[in-house]
């Protein structure tokens, strides 16, 4: 029975040891609300894992220091976002405009996200029917990833919308 | 109810991850040294080891207390190595029971800070008492069904071999000790 159990004991331990080392957190955060005629959305990605992705796509290095993203990195970003990152509203793509840019890098958690605003106008939003949102944001660069989508509407429910890259989850549509 | 429904699920794929089996390797560690008998011990050691880990996650996601995510991710293996070892040296008897059950509340509290990582990652919204709370429920349910599976693999393994209570403890604690060793030497 002691030679079962420290057997076992080994084989375990090699099944642990060969496990990831920290438990890593492969997740985007999005939000969009509209108010008025204004439609705000804010992303939120880990700095690493958009700096992975983003370096892959322009084959160098890409670096979130500061305060905020630098303009040449900016550029890249939004081409990134804008493929990965589609609204459409009662069948018809809605183009945004970036804003702004935040790099949290929180000394005391030891995370760093990168936050992005975009916004623009919709008008007539009590006429929305249908909602669609593409979010396939770092699908390209982690396998594992997954982004949630909360969808924040003037006086309509709030719709929080998950995409994972392994369920091959691209597109998602609200009926209101 | 759908975003209800998000974060549960997020809350119980984050503790039954086996990739992420720290959280997993520290409930059965906590168990193990019961047999089925004593479910309600288990019962009142789980329990602890919530409201411990609620609080801290609380506090933690309303931003009441900070902490570093680098001390915090060095503190669960030690978890882990402590509950391991007193299990290797003693059974406690019904006096140091209630010493046990502080134990499980102490290691929950630092279990909670290592959850509300996740869940501050995962969060944007000022308004985040429905997220947290379903992101809980979900920690909860993730780990009832641990210590469940724990048991109902003892209880089998029960019919089918002669395993005794002591060499399973001895097996459980022998592979968290080990465990949050190389868990230890990898995080510092």
């Amino acid at each position: 029975m002691k030679t079962n159990i420290i057997v076992s004991c080994l084989t375990i331990l090699l099944a642990v040891s060969s496990f990831q080392i920290l438990h890593e957190i492969k997740i985007s955060t999005s939000e969009i609300t509209m108010k008025k005629n204004v439609m705000q959305i804010k992303i939120k990605f880990f700095a690493d894992d958009l700096s992975s992705t983003l370096s892959q796509i322009v084959k160098k290095t890409v670096y979130f220091n500061g305060t905020q993203v630098d303009n040449a990195t900016l550029t890249h970003l939004n081409t990134y976002v804008k493929s990965n990152f589609a609204i459409t509203i009662n069948n018809t793509a809605v183009p945004y405009t970036f804003k702004n840019s935040l790099i949290d890098d929180n000394l005391s958690t030891q995370i760093k996200t990168v936050w992005l605003t975009y916004e623009c106008t919709y008008k007539n939003p009590e006429t929305i029917k249908s909602f669609e949102l593409k979010n396939t944001l770092l699908f390209d660069g982690i396998p594992e990833q997954k982004n949630i989508s909360k969808i924040i509407l003037e006086n309509r429910e709030t719709k929080t919308l998950t995409f994972e890259n392994q369920n091959d989850d691209v597109k998602k549509l609200i009926q209101y | 109810m759908q975003e209800f429904w998000t974060y549960l699920t997020l809350g119980f794929t984050h503790i039954s991850d086996i990739k992420g089996y720290d959280h997993i390797l520290f409930i059965i560690t906590l168990c193990c040294i019961y047999s089925t008998r004593e479910w309600r011990k288990v019962l009142v050691l789980v329990t602890a080891f919530t409201i411990g880990h609620s609080i801290t996650l609380l506090l933690s996601a309303l931003k009441i207390i900070v902490f570093s995510s680098y001390i915090i991710e060095l503190l669960i293996p030690i978890t882990i190595l402590i509950t391991s070892l007193s299990n290797l040296i003693y059974t406690p008897t019904k006096e140091q029971q209630l010493f046990h059950y502080a134990l499980a509340l102490f290691f929950g509290c630092i279990h909670g800070m290592g959850f509300s990582n996740f869940f501050s990652a995962i969060s944007m919204s000022d308004s985040i008492l429905l997220e947290l709370a379903s992101f809980n429920i979900g920690l909860e349910i993730g780990q009832i069904l641990i210590v469940v599976l724990f048991f109902t693999t003892y209880v089998l393994l029960n019919i089918w071999t002669t395993i005794k209570q002591y060499d399973w403890k001895i097996f459980f604690s022998g592979v968290g000790t080990s465990a949050a060793i190389i868990l230890l030497i990898e995080r510092i």
